[in-house]
């Protein structure tokens, strides 16, 4: 009894607190579907029949400052009549929505977006047949998870300009919170959503997995890591290129991103010069790169040129030079690498491979030599002053 | 070369405790040289090897990662500069002064180099009583004086390919960094453990020998580590007037 009147009674609070809010707030915290009766607990979740653990919690304070807080519940599940509900299908991203698209006064929806995608080498499909292994590609929400929306703004002293600015815009469009979320959702999208380190993590989640790539006939990505590009990303250098500033650059679009072999990729050899001289992009490349130097692979997997190579010595690698099956000096020259690789690339990954060989066996060698022979010296130099010591 | 100054304060452990002379064996330029290498040295070794730093490192840095990166390479860069100026200085200084060609001189490896490799082993492990007599620079300070050069070289070349990697082929490039990394790696280690034992660690050496910053060596010092050049100032000096 009394469980049921304190949960009354915070319904009753939450509901006025959020009127309050509704009011304060310049975005409205839409739930007139009165989803929020059970989403707006914490703890709302269960375990599927698969063993997952689902969680379906919706915090609406987030979720109406995010990219799609106008949006209504139904506008995307759109599947649900009634409640409480049953299972809920997939959100298809492609469905129209209620906002209508002031450019075009149609539904908006997201569907020409996903039919370019789809051409891409992400997309599910390839010749009208769906492609082998498509549960490894990644869907929408595998990328995009709607975000908080973080207006652009730049200094403190700028907030006034941002003000400004929003302040002319209501000089016509009367309603302040639809002005305010249409001058976010543009100025959102005037900078870079995701930082390069979570670029970078988001493709190599795939893309550094060698069963996965090996499933599709790619190579996995080996030797990002060891590039200054990625170290300097590590420092969060604004100039420093992440995936995307290379393999979609300006001119290029990532969800139409093409295999390499394709005229269309930014990384076709015919194109390789102007994507590293980059020159109507906002970074700082290599603005006179030549074509002999805008050629050749960037990050294969096998050549790794560091020397923190923790995998070149595992176990596993060994047995299987012991198996016969990976030769020494040879493991990235397998089939697909063969076939891909010129002889010029195959005699100039031997001969990086053979130098970082014998600088290893140099380092290891020399350093091992020059420990023991300076250990031997001090027991020598103490020897000669025992000895001195005991004349004196 | 066979300059000597008077000391009163000779104070490290000698076996003669009424020797107190001591000998230039680092001149004034030679000086210089070492202190622009090794502070060059250190600041390219840091800079350099800050790149392979872990995420989980410079996380730590939070807002200041970004001028940090960009400190990092322009003292790589400014540093660099330097220590190639040091090694022109170097290169004036073995060929146009008289104390340089003397120095360059005495540093050219021999065949009683390895001689003396050899008995000195066999001093080490107690097969001889006695090390052998070595002259001004032995087969240890010859080994890192010619190392640096080749090391210097290839750290200077790798270098400037890249600084300026656009203009080169890739292969050029891709054999830099590899080498430049290699080269930083194996010159640290080799710094860390054969000159830092030779010049700190050493029993009667630690905390460290002062010749680097005075320039001078103890009379007892040079008698025991450079017995045959200590012998050529000795006929020297008793040829002329002892000061």
């Amino acid at each position: 009894m009394n469980d049921t009147r304190a949960v009354m009674k915070a319904v009753i609070v939450s509901g006025m607190i959020s009127v309050l809010c509704f009011l304060a707030s310049p975005l409205p915290a839409a739930d007139v579907e009165n989803c929020d009766l059970c989403h707006q607990y914490s703890g709302l979740g269960r375990i599927d029949e698969s063993g997952t653990k689902r969680l379906f919690y919706v915090n609406q304070d987030s979720y109406s400052h995010s990219a799609h807080g106008r949006v209504r519940c139904k506008g995307c599940h759109v599947d649900i009549e009634e409640f409480p509900h049953a299972d809920a299908k997939k959100v298809d991203c492609a469905t129209e929505c209620h906002l209508v698209d002031p450019s075009v006064e149609r539904k908006f929806s997201h569907a020409k977006m996903i039919e370019e995608y789809n051409n891409s080498v992400h997309g599910r499909m390839a010749d009208g047949r769906e492609k082998e292994h498509a549960e490894d590609l990644p869907t929408c929400t595998y990328c995009h998870e709607n975000r908080i929306l973080d207006p652009i703004h730049l200094g403190k002293q700028l907030e006034d300009i941002s003000r400004e600015i929003l302040e002319r815009c209501l000089g016509c469009h009367e309603d302040e919170a639809w002005t305010r979320t249409y001058f976010t959702h543009l100025t959102h999208r005037l900078k870079q959503r995701r930082t390069s380190e979570s670029t970078v993590e988001l493709c190599a989640s795939c893309h550094e997995n060698e069963e996965k790539m090996k499933r599709h006939g790619l190579e996995a990505t080996g030797t990002y890591r060891d590039t200054f590009h990625w170290q300097s990303i590590k420092y969060g250098d604004p100039n420093a290129p992440n995936c995307i500033d290379c393999h979609a650059p300006v001119g290029y679009f990532s969800h139409t991103i093409m295999p390499k072999e394709d005229p269309g990729s930014a990384v076709h050899k015919d194109n390789l010069v102007r994507t590293c001289s980059n020159p109507n992009g906002l970074q700082e490349c290599h603005i006179d790169a030549t074509p002999a130097f805008a050629q050749g692979r960037i990050h294969p997997s096998g050549a790794k040129a560091a020397i923190f190579d923790l995998k070149l010595a595992t176990l596993e690698k060994q047995e299987q030079i012991k198996a016969g099956e990976l030769k020494p000096f040879a493991s990235m020259f397998e089939e697909k690498a063969q076939e891909e690789l010129t002889p010029f690339d195959y005699y100039q990954m031997l001969i990086l491979r053979l130098i970082r060989y014998f600088y290893l066996l140099l380092i290891g060698g020399l350093i091992s030599f020059m420990i023991v022979h300076q250990f031997l010296d001090f027991l020598a130099t103490r020897r000669e002053m025992k000895k001195r010591g005991a004349h004196s | 070369m066979n300059a000597h100054h008077h000391s009163h304060h000779d104070h490290s452990g000698a076996h003669d405790p009424t020797v107190d002379k001591k000998y230039v064996r680092l001149t004034l330029h030679e000086r210089i040289q070492h202190h622009l290498v090794w502070t060059t040295f250190v600041t390219l070794a840091i800079t350099g090897f800050m790149v392979e730093f872990p995420e989980s490192v410079l996380n730590l840095l939070g807002t200041y990662r970004e001028p940090v990166f960009y400190w990092r390479g322009l003292l790589h860069r400014i540093a660099a500069v330097i220590m190639i100026a040091n090694i022109l200085y170097q290169i004036w200084y073995v060929l146009l002064t008289r104390s340089g060609r003397r120095y360059l001189f005495d540093m050219i490896p021999a065949l009683r180099d390895a001689k003396d490799f050899f008995l000195n082993m066999l001093y080490y492990l107690r097969i001889k009583e006695e090390m052998p007599l070595f002259d001004r620079f032995n087969y240890k300070e010859k080994l890192e004086y010619w190392t640096g050069w080749i090391g210097n070289i290839i750290i200077t070349v790798t270098g400037f390919f890249l600084w300026f990697p656009q203009y080169f082929p890739k292969l050029v490039f891709d054999l830099s960094i590899l080498l430049h990394t290699m080269e930083a790696i194996l010159a640290s280690c080799a710094i860390m453990v054969w000159h830092f034992y030779e010049v700190h660690l050493k029993p009667g050496k630690y905390p460290m020998s002062t010749i680097w910053l005075d320039g001078l060596i103890p009379e007892h010092e040079l008698e025991e580590e450079h017995p045959l050049e200590y012998q050529r100032i000795k006929q020297a000096e008793g040829a002329g007037p002892v000061l």
